[in-house]
């Protein structure tokens, strides 16, 4: 199921040094990449076949998330992008066991680039239906 | 000096000053169950670490997980392992496996010594805290928390006659989440501010090495409720223990009721402690007080151990972990053995070595930082080809070719027709490769780069610019390949820019030029220098009583020996005792000198029945395997020691400093100490005299000393006391520098 994705991720330290600034959950890594799955399922109905690699049931707060998973889903976006419009979005981090995570900023990208890939697809989709021919009809088009 | 606002600096100055404040923390820890607690097994995750829960542990390195509204999104947290990493897992302190919403989580601390009372206990939950939770003790006594709302949470409970506690947990502020322990200290922190009566810190720190820094605070509180006294039950007194640490911090009420403008004055260590009925009197002292243990490991390696290296070896077996060594150190080599010493001697002599002075700083952190101004050099990332760009650190006339840029050349008969061939140009600045376009923008930024000898920081830079003018500037400082700070220039650019702002700490500046003011136009800079080392001048009106000018007696010579190690000497007895020993005794013995080659006799023949474990110029461990009594010796060659020496000669009269540092193995190394030494002998001027307090002021600060006869004057503090007593006070001695 698609859902929107979030694009206004930020993360802040206050003059106190208190983080005021989004968590990244699992509804979060849920939502990443089920959309994946989405817009891959959206995007073979008017591209090539193609698949990325499954990243398994949704999480819960009791799972962990490791650095291979977030380079999967960055991989999986990748894997969409070369197959269908082939967009630039940035330069595609590599995370590493025992790294920092991605910030916001990654984050903001990540699902920028899912949103715009899904919106762009999508109005290919609907370019094609409301484009029609008329066959035999007296008087032309 | 400590970093503090234009509004406090100003009132500081002023003739009424505002209120002075003063605010003192301590921890009352049982430093005996400290050492020795440990956390029973449990079910804890497995990247679950509780060697350093009891230890000093003040950082919360946190692993991301999906638990609610846990994990930040500002790449402050970390990746875990999938369990097969090399690398293995950072110590995150221990934390649950299973969420305290699936049910309730229990855990205990065994503290491994006879059952002991000790007052308070504080643990650092980190971010997500439990708000309600239970401590109880192996007695039935419980203390409950509920409705927790810190992280770091304390109490002032007496826990009686303990060997362990039981810590039960019910629910988090994130209820999907695990509990996390970052640290647990058996006391808790005191914190007096309106129970001071007075208080003294006196400072000290050789700006040349000669003495281990000292430090001493001695604070007064009121005790008209007898809460100090040792007789009542409850008394903090009573938890005091000897090495317990004691931050100090002043505070300064800003002008115009502004807020309280607080500034670190120390961490120290608890070392005596009185009460009578009216005033409890506590002494502290700095951290190298305690730091007796000798170093006896010393050994003569003729590739060379840096002094980094040799620095860090000391304070591991000192037992430091938290310390700050000057980079430049891990390019300075000696060949020599440190001799046998304290440890805190031993830094003494490393950092006079490398011409860096041993401090501890407010936090406590032991350091070793240069002392003194280091020499820069400088490169572009392009120069047109009559660019010199290495002489813009000379202040002279530099003279401008002239071209056809924008407004560039004057026509005042000032500039020089550039030579069709560059043999031997005129004296030129540095001048950009890079022109910039249309829009006074470049392709690629020219880029000035000052490297500078030592980490040093400084009040500003002063740009020289020829007839061109740049647009824009960016400045950034590196220390050891980190950016310390992005600083744009926002003044208006002149033909001579002052940039007056604080670079902190830095190596490596970077000054970026990002376009000029007129189109097509190279940057042309004659002069760069950077700025002063201090911005604060000890005026008359900061002293309470006349300066006390002290002539010292005048040095003539300064001479550093260089010691070279060298073999030849034939083997004689190092060591010569009766000795009765069990098998598997193991013996070390110290030799008075550098000695190696070391073999053994038993009776005076070589044996089996002992062998040499380890060994050192100064040392000799030695393990028996069969019971007896023994004629033991070890054998070997004494070194011979070979000096030369390094001479600076300063005046016809006066006495000559022979300047003697063991480690010295290296000449330039002598020749540069020399120097060093002699820049301090040559003004041979102290000042002493009373102030109006200065909470700001480090020992070893430079800082201008206003003098009736003398513009400029600069001075070094060695030896600062600052008195509190509702107000400030202090005493300063200094010593001119620069002749």
């Amino acid at each position: 199921m698609w859902q929107t994705p979030k694009t206004d991720w930020y993360g802040a330290v206050d003059a106190n040094g208190v983080y005021s600034g989004d968590r990244f959950n699992a509804d979060d890594f849920n939502r990443i990449k089920n959309n994946l799955d989405c817009l891959r399922d959206l995007a073979v109905t008017i591209y090539d076949e193609f698949g990325i690699v499954s990243l398994g049931a949704d999480r819960t707060a009791k799972d962990y998330f490791y650095a291979d998973e977030i380079n999967q889903l960055e991989a999986n976006l990748n894997t969409i992008n070369a197959n269908t419009l082939k967009q630039s979005y940035g330069a595609t981090p590599t995370y590493v066991e025992n790294g920092n995570t991605m910030d916001f900023m990654e984050l903001n990208r990540l699902e920028g680039a899912i949103l715009d890939l899904y919106d762009k697809i999508s109005n290919q989709i609907k370019g094609r239906r409301m484009f029609q021919w008329n066959f035999g009809i007296k008087g032309g088009f | 000096m400590q970093k503090v606002s234009t509004a406090y600096r100003e009132s500081m100055k002023s003739s009424l000053r505002e209120r002075a404040y003063i605010m003192l923390s301590f921890g009352l820890i049982n430093q005996e169950a400290q050492a020795k607690a440990k956390i029973g097994d449990g079910d804890y995750t497995r990247f679950t670490k509780t060697d350093n829960i009891f230890g000093k542990r003040t950082d919360t390195t946190t692993y991301a997980t999906l638990e609610e509204n846990f994990t930040k999104v500002d790449g402050s947290m970390f990746f875990l392992p999938r369990g097969t990493a090399v690398g293995g897992y950072y110590d995150t302190g221990l934390t649950s496996e299973k969420l305290i919403s699936e049910g309730n989580f229990s855990l205990v601390i065994n503290l491994n010594i006879a059952a002991t009372d000790f007052k308070g206990i504080t643990i650092n939950f980190g971010e997500n805290y439990p708000v309600d939770f239970d401590i109880a003790n192996d007695q039935g006594q419980v203390v409950e928390f509920r409705g927790n709302d810190q992280s770091e949470v304390s109490t002032e409970e007496v826990f009686e006659n303990t060997t362990s506690l039981t810590l039960t947990f019910y629910q988090m502020k994130n209820p999907k989440s695990r509990l996390r322990i970052y640290s647990i200290m058996f006391g808790y922190g005191l914190v007096y501010n309106d129970s001071v009566m007075d208080s003294i810190l006196d400072s000290y720190v050789s700006p040349i090495g000669a003495d281990i820094p000292q430090i001493d605070f001695t604070v007064t509180l009121k005790n008209y409720d007898k809460y100090f006294n040792v007789d009542n039950p409850r008394s903090a007194i009573n938890f005091l223990e000897t090495g317990q640490e004691m931050d100090v911090f002043y505070g300064y009420q800003l002008p115009n009721g502004g807020d309280v403008e607080w500034i670190k004055g120390n961490h120290l260590i608890c070392s005596e402690w009185e009460s009578d009925d009216y005033s409890a009197t506590i002494r502290c002292q700095d951290v190298f007080r305690s730091m007796d243990t000798e170093y006896y490991h010393g050994a003569y390696n003729a590739a060379g151990t840096s002094y980094f290296d040799l620095a860090v070896e000391i304070l591991r077996i000192a037992g430091i972990s938290e310390y700050y060594l000057d980079p430049r150190l891990k390019n300075l080599y000696t060949k020599n053995p440190l001799p046998r010493v304290k440890c805190k001697e031993a830094l003494q002599i490393i950092a006079n070595a490398c011409r860096c002075v041993l401090t501890q700083s407010r936090d406590g952190v032991v350091q070793i930082k240069s002392n003194f101004a280091p020499e820069a050099s400088i490169a572009s990332n392009g120069e047109a080809p009559y660019s010199k760009v290495s002489a813009v650190l000379t202040n002279d006339t530099k003279a401008e070719y002239a071209t056809l840029a924008t407004g560039y050349t004057v026509v005042d008969g000032g500039m020089f027709f550039l030579p069709r061939t560059l043999k031997r140009g005129l004296n030129t600045g540095y001048v950009s490769s890079a022109i910039s376009g249309a829009n006074g923008k470049f392709a690629t930024n020219p880029v000035l780069t000052v490297t500078q000898e030592a980490i040093c920081m400084y009040y500003g830079v002063k740009l020289v610019f020829g007839n061109a003018l740049p647009s824009g500037i960016v400045i950034r400082t590196y220390n050891t390949g980190s950016l310390v700070e992005e600083y744009t220039v926002e003044d208006e650019i002149t033909k001579e820019t002052v940039i007056i702002h604080t670079f902190d700490d830095f190596d490596t500046m970077e000054v970026e030029f990002t376009g000029t003011a007129e189109p097509y136009n190279r940057i042309v800079l004659n002069y760069f220098a950077f700025g002063d080392v201090t911005n604060f001048t000890m005026t008359k009106g900061d002293m309470t009583s006349s300066p006390k000018a002290i002539k010292q007696e005048v040095v003539k010579e300064v001479i550093v020996p260089c010691y070279s190690y060298q073999t030849g000497n034939p083997e004689e007895s190092l060591i010569s005792e009766e000795v009765t020993v069990v098998a598997g005794e193991e013996m070390t013995f110290f030799l008075g000198a550098a000695s190696y080659g070391y073999r053994t006799t038993l009776d005076e023949v070589a044996s089996d029945k002992v062998s040499i474990t380890a060994s050192g110029n100064y040392y000799v461990t030695v393990r028996f395997t069969t019971a007896g009594t023994y004629q033991f010796e070890v054998w070997g060659y004494r070194y011979k020691v070979i000096e030369r020496y390094a001479t600076v000669k300063l005046r016809e009269r006066g006495k000559t400093v022979k300047w003697e540092n063991p480690l010295i193995s290296d000449i330039t190394m002598a020749n540069d100490l020399a120097e060093w030494i002699a820049d301090y002998y040559s003004a041979g001027i102290e000042y002493e005299y009373s102030t109006r307090g200065n909470p700001e002021i480090d020992v070893n600060d430079i800082v201008y000393q206003e003098n009736e006869f003398r513009d400029n004057m600069k001075v070094t503090i060695y030896r600062a006391t600052l008195n509190f007593s509702q107000s400030f006070s202090g005493k300063i001695t200094a010593r001119r520098l620069e002749g």
